[in-house]
C-alpha cells in the first residue's frame, strides 16, 4: 500500500464505483424501461388508437438512458472526483485534502502529509471491503433532467392527444404514404409489363416514347411514395401517357420491319422465355419475312448472327430459332427457312397483331388505382374518397404569391359550343376557384386573357356549369384582392351562363379557368398565376378521341407568367372533355387540403375549407345526371 | 485488513485524548457549559484570546481558574474597574533600595499580566486607556514598560469577561481590541437539570479539587501540533467566502448583512477561522480540516468582528443571526451529492 498514491487510488476507486453505478442504474433503468415499454406496447396492441403513446414512452426510455449516463458520469477534475468520493464515503474532506497535499496545494509537514495520505488510501481500501454505499435518489441536476424528461413526455403526449382529437390538429399531421404495399406491388408489376412492352421491337416510336414517359412517372411515383402529392402528380402524368397510348396503335408492321436484327432477336428470345407465343410468333414471322425476302448475304448473315447469339436454346422454339441463325451464318438459306418453319409450328396458331392491350390496360388500371389512393392519402380523414388526381398541386405550391390582381379568374377559352361566360371561370361548381381562394387567400392575378377575342375581365365567374340552361349561382372572386378566406370561398361559384343551353359544364372552360385563373395566389400556398410559371397540366379523362380533340395552347394575358388553356374541337357538336365533376372535386379537395396543411392557417379557417368541399361534394344523383 | 497505526496518527490521537482528559477534569468543577468549555479549549490550543460574555455567576471565572489549575499554569485575575490603571496590569518600575548608598535602583515590578492565563474580569468596566494596555500583550505576547520590552512567557492567553446587562458605567471595547480576541463566546444560562446539579454539587462540604492533567510542555506541543494540521484549498476558500460574506459591500452578501452591518470582519477573522478550524479538527481526531470545522467555529469567530449599524439594534438583529446568514450565503464546497 505504501507505493500507492492517493490519486491513483482515487481513480481506481472511482472507476470501480462507476462500474457499480452503471450496473445498478442500468438495471434500474432497464427494469423501468421494460415495464414502461412493455406496458405501452401491450396497451397499444389492446387499443390501437393509443399508438401515440409509443412516442412519449420512447422519450421516457431515452430519458432513462440519459439519467443512467448522468449517474455514471466520471467527474473530470481530480478535485471533483475527490469531493465525490468524500461525499459518498463520508470521509469529511479527507480525500480532497489528501489530493491537495499530494498535489502540493496544501502545505503541511511531511509527517502529517504521510499520515493523511495513508489514511486516505486506507479509508478507500476499507470502503472497498465494506462495499458500496446505497445509491441516493436523484437530486440536483439529475432530478432536473429526469423532471425535464417527464415534462417533455407529458407535453408531447398532450400535443399528440390534442392532434388526434377531431378538428384539433394542433401539430402538423404526419404524411400518409400515397399507397399501400399491395398497390406498390401492383405498380411494380405494371412497371415490369411496361418495360416489356417498351422492349418490344414492334412498338412504334410514338408508343415507345409514351411508354418510356409512363414508366418514368410510375417509377417516380413509387420512389416518392411517402409524398402523396408528388406521387399523385407522377401517377397522373403516367396515366396521361398511358391514355395517350390508347389513341394510336401500339405496334406497327413498319416498326417491326425497321427493327434492328439484334432487337428482333432479343425480343424473340424474351417472348420465348416468357412463353408469350403471340409476340414470339409476330417476331418470328418478321424474321421469316426477312429471310424469305431478297436481303443481301451480309444482312442475312447479320440476322443469323443475332439469332445465334441472343436466342437461348433451352426450348424447342429456341433451338429452331438458333438453328436458323446458324444456318444463315453458314449461308444456308434453305436450312434456315426450314428451321424457321419449325419455329413457327412450335408457336401454335397465329394471333392478332395488336398484342398486350390487356397488359397495358392492367397497368393503366393499377396506375389509376394508385393515383386515387395517393389523392386519398392527401386527406386521410376524408370519409368518401373521391376520384381524380391532383397533379396541379405541387406546381401550385411552388409559386410565389401573386402580386396584384383582383382574384378573379378569367380565362377566355375558345368554346365553339357557344358557351358565353364573362370570365372564363367556368370550372363549374366553383371547385377551382374556391380551392384557389380558400387555400390561399390573397391577391389573384387578373389574367384578362383573350384568345378568342371576347372575354371581358371582371370579377364574375361565369362557367359553363349549366344543365339545360340552369344558372348556377355565385359571385366571382373578390375583385379587390380580398385576403379573407371567407370571401374567397364564394369565389368559385361560377355564374354559369350557357348560351344555347349546352350542358357544357365539362367544356374546356372549366379546365381553362383552372389554368389561367390566377389560381391560389397567396402567401404560403402559392399558386398559379403568380407570374413565374404557369403550365398546368390538367388530365383530360375519358375523352373520346373519335369525336373530340383538344389542344393545349399558351395563352396571352396581362399578368406575369405563363398561362395555358385547352382548345376543344367539335365542342359545338357536343364534344366534351372528360373531367367528371366527381374527379374535379376529389382532385381539388385534395389540393385544398394539402394547401391548408402547409399554410399556417387558423384552425377555424382550415375547417371552413373542409366544410366547403363537403358542401359541394357531388351526390350520386348529380353523378348520374352527368353521366 | 488491519489498519496500520501511523505514528503521527498516534500523536493526533494522543492529543485528542489529552484534551479530552482536560475537558473531563474541567467539567468536574464546571457543570454543564460543554460548548463553552470546548470553545475555551480551542482558544487555548490556538493560543488565542477569548472574550466571554454572560451574566454574572455563570461560572466564567471558575472555568478559567480551573483551566489554569488543571495544567498547573500561572493564573492571574484582574478585576477591571474604572479606576484601574494600565500599570496595575502591566506592572511598574519601582525604586528599590539596593542596600548601597545612593537613591537606589528602578526595578520593574511585573504586573498580573505576567501569567500564563490572565483573567480580565469585567473588562468593559475599565477605561479605554486601561483596556488598551492589554493590546500589546494580547497581540505580541510582550509589554513595554519604561522603554523596556518584556516578553511574556508562553503559553499566554487573555480571557476577558464582560457583563452584557450592566451598561451604566461601562466602556465598550474598541473595535481594534475586539478584533484581537480569537473567539467571543457567549455563556448561556444553564438549563434546569444543570442548575439543579450546580446547587446540589457546590453547596456541600465536599469541594472538588482540580487535579493536574496536563503540563505546560504538553500544552505547548499541542499548540504546535494544531498548526501542523492540513487545510485544503477548498476549505480555505470556504473560510474566505465566509469572511467576505460579512461585508455589506461585497457582491452576493446576504441582504440582512447589507442592511444591518456597517463593517465586516477583518483578515484576522480569516486567520482565526482556519486556526480554530484546525483545533476543531484536532479535537475530532483528524489531521486535516474539514469544511464543517470552519463552519462550526464561524459564529464564535465572526460575531464580535462585525460592526453593526444602528438599525440592527433598533430591529433587534443579533450578530449571531447575521453570521447565520453569512453561513447560508456560502454554498458548500462542490460535491457529487447533487
Amino acid at each position: 500500500m505504501a507505493d500507492l498514491t492517493v490519486t491513483t487510488t482515487v481513480e481506481a476507486w472511482t472507476r470501480r464505483r462507476n462500474q457499480q453505478r452503471f450496473l445498478d442504474e442500468g438495471m434500474r433503468a432497464l427494469a423501468i424501461g421494460l415495464v414502461l415499454g412493455g406496458g405501452t406496447v401491450a396497451l397499444v396492441v389492446w387499443v390501437p388508437s393509443l399508438s401515440f403513446l409509443l412516442i412519449p414512452a420512447s422519450m421516457v426510455v431515452v430519458g432513462l438512458g440519459a439519467y443512467v449516463g448522468w449517474r455514471m458520469r466520471v467527474p473530470s477534475r481530480p478535485d471533483d472526483v475527490a469531493a465525490s468520493v468524500d461525499a459518498e464515503a463520508e470521509t469529511e474532506g479527507l480525500i480532497r485534502t489528501a489530493l491537495a497535499v499530494e498535489g502540493g496545494r496544501a502545505t503541511v509537514s511531511p509527517e502529517i502529509a504521510d499520515l493523511i495520505r495513508g489514511q486516505a488510501v486506507g479509508r478507500l481500501t476499507s470502503l472497498e471491503e465494506v462495499g458500496a454505499p446505497a445509491l441516493s435518489p436523484p437530486t440536483g441536476p439529475t432530478a432536473v433532467a429526469a423532471l425535464a424528461g417527464v415534462l417533455l413526455s407529458v407535453v408531447l403526449a398532450v400535443a399528440l392527444v390534442a392532434a388526434t382529437l377531431p378538428g384539433g390538429a394542433l401539430a402538423p399531421e404526419d404524411p400518409v404514404p400515397a399507397f399501400d404495399e399491395a398497390r406498390a406491388a401492383e405498380l411494380a408489376e405494371a412497371i415490369e409489363a411496361l418495360e416489356e412492352l417498351a422492349a418490344d421491337p414492334g412498338v412504334t416510336e410514338l408508343s415507345k416514347h409514351d411508354l418510356q414517359l409512363a414508366l418514368e412517372h410510375v417509377r417516380k411515383a413509387v420512389a416518392e411514395r411517402d409524398d402523396p402529392q408528388a406521387a399523385a402528380r407522377a401517377l397522373d402524368q403516367a396515366q396521361r401517357a398511358l391514355q395517350a397510348l390508347e389513341g394510336h396503335a401500339l405496334t406497327s408492321a413498319a416498326a417491326l420491319r425497321s427493327a434492328r436484327p439484334e432487337d428482333l432477336a432479343k425480343g424473340l428470345d424474351r417472348a420465348l422465355s416468357k412463353d408469350d407465343a403471340g409476340t414470339a410468333r409476330r417476331l418470328g414471322e418478321e424474321v421469316l419475312r426477312r429471310v424469305d425476302s431478297d436481303l443481301s448475304h451480309g444482312e442475312l448473315k447479320q440476322l443469323g448472327q443475332a439469332l445465334a447469339e441472343h436466342i437461348d436454346d433451352t426450348s424447342t422454339a429456341g433451338i429452331a430459332a438458333r438453328e436458323a441463325g446458324q444456318a444463315l451464318q453458314a449461308g444456308e438459306k434453305g436450312t434456315a427457312l426450314a428451321a424457321l418453319a419449325d419455329l413457327m409450328a412450335s408457336l401454335g396458331e397465329p394471333v392478332r397483331m395488336e398484342p398486350r392491350r390487356d397488359a397495358l390496360a392492367e397497368a393503366a388500371d393499377a396506375v389509376d388505382q394508385a393515383r386515387q389512393d395517393a389523392v386519398r392519402s392527401m386527406d386521410p380523414d376524408r370519409k368518401e374518397p373521391g376520384e381524380g388526381g391532383g397533379s396541379e398541386q405541387a406546381q401550385m405550391e411552388e409559386q410565389p404569391p401573386q402580386k396584384d390582381g383582383s382574384g378573379a379568374s378569367e380565362s377566355p377559352v375558345q368554346n365553339n359550343a357557344g358557351t358565353e361566360g364573362d370570365g372564363g371561370g367556368g370550372m363549374a361548381k366553383g371547385g377551382t376557384e374556391d380551392l384557389r381562394e380558400g387555400g390561399s387567400p390573397g391577391a389573384g392575378g387578373e389574367p384578362d386573357v383573350r384568345v378568342d377575342g371576347e372575354r371581358p375581365a371582371g370579377g364574375r365567374e361565369e362557367g359553363p356549369q349549366a344543365e339545360g340552361g340552369r344558372t348556377v349561382a355565385g359571385e366571382g372572386p373578390a375583385e379587390d384582392g380580398s385576403v379573407d378566406p371567407m370571401a374567397a370561398a364564394g369565389a368559385g361559384e361560377g355564374n354559369a351562363m350557357v348560351d344555347g343551353g349546352l350542358p357544357s359544364d365539362e367544356l374546356g372552360d372549366g379546365s381553362t379557368s383552372m389554368v389561367a385563373g390566377a389560381g391560389p395566389h397567396a402567401g404560403e400556398a402559392g399558386g398559379r398565376g403568380d407570374g413565374t410559371e404557369g403550365v398546368l397540366d390538367v388530365p383530360i379523362l375519358g375523352l373520346d378521341p373519335a369525336t373530340v380533340t383538344e389542344e393545349w395552347v399558351d395563352l396571352q394575358w396581362d399578368g406575369a407568367g405563363d398561362a395555358m388553356g385547352t382548345v376543344i374541337d367539335h365542342a359545338d357538336a357536343g364534344g366534351r372533355t372528360g373531367l367528371a365533376w366527381q374527379e374535379v372535386h376529389a382532385r381539388y379537395e385534395g389540393l385544398a387540403e394539402s394547401a391548408t396543411r402547409r399554410a399556417q392557417l387558423p384552425l377555424t379557417r382550415r375547417r371552413y375549407v373542409r366544410r366547403y368541399f363537403e358542401a359541394i361534394r357531388p351526390t350520386p344523383v348529380e353523378d348520374a345526371e352527368k353521366e | 485488513m488491519s489498519r496500520e497505526l501511523n505514528p503521527h496518527q498516534g500523536r493526533i490521537e494522543q492529543a485528542q485524548a489529552a484534551v479530552m482528559n482536560l475537558t473531563g477534569e474541567i467539567q468536574r468543577s464546571v457543570i454543564g457549559q460543554q460548548d463553552l468549555v470546548r470553545g475555551v479549549l480551542i482558544g487555548l490550543l490556538c493560543q488565542g484570546n477569548l472574550l466571554l460574555e454572560g451574566q454574572p455567576g455563570l461560572g466564567k471565572t471558575l472555568l478559567v481558574k480551573v483551566l489554569a489549575e488543571a495544567m498547573q499554569l500561572r493564573f492571574s485575575r484582574i478585576q477591571f474597574t474604572p479606576d484601574l490603571m494600565p500599570a496595575d496590569i502591566t506592572g511598574t518600575q519601582a525604586l528599590v533600595d539596593d542596600g548601597r548608598d545612593g537613591p537606589g535602583q528602578l526595578v520593574f515590578q511585573p504586573g498580573p499580566i505576567f501569567a500564563h492565563i490572565v483573567l480580565a474580569d469585567e473588562i468593559n468596566r475599565a477605561t479605554p486607556k486601561t483596556q488598551s494596555a492589554l493590546l500589546e500583550a494580547m497581540q505580541e505576547r510582550a509589554i513595554t514598560v519604561g522603554g523596556a520590552r518584556y516578553a511574556l512567557e508562553e503559553p499566554f492567553m487573555v480571557i476577558a469577561t464582560q457583563n452584557p446587562i450592566e451598561m451604566e458605567g461601562t466602556y465598550p471595547l474598541p473595535e481594534a481590541q475586539l478584533d484581537r480576541f480569537l473567539f467571543k463566546l457567549t455563556v448561556p444560562y444553564p438549563p434546569l437539570d444543570v442548575l439543579r446539579r450546580i446547587g446540589l454539587q457546590t453547596t456541600g462540604n465536599k469541594q472538588v479539587e482540580t487535579r493536574q492533567v496536563m503540563d505546560r510542555r504538553t500544552l505547548l506541543s499541542l499548540q504546535h501540533l494544531v498548526r501542523e494540521l492540513a487545510v485544503a484549498p477548498h476549505v480555505a476558500d470556504v473560510a474566505a467566502r465566509l469572511v467576505l460574506a460579512t461585508h455589506p459591500d461585497q457582491e452576493g452578501s446576504p441582504e440582512l448583512i447589507k442592511r444591518f452591518v456597517t463593517y465586516g470582519a477583518s483578515p484576522r477573522a480569516m486567520q482565526a477561522l482556519l486556526l480554530a478550524g484546525r483545533a476543531e479538527a484536532m479535537l475530532s481526531g483528524r489531521a486535516w480540516v474539514d469544511e464543517q470545522d470552519v463552519r462550526r467555529v464561524a459564529p464564535s469567530v465572526l460575531r464580535h468582528r462585525m460592526i453593526l449599524a444602528f438599525e440592527a439594534e433598533l430591529e433587534g438583529i443579533t450578530p449571531d443571526a447575521l453570521v447565520l446568514e453569512a453561513l447560508k450565503a456560502v454554498p458548500r464546497a462542490k460535491t457529487r451529492q447533487e
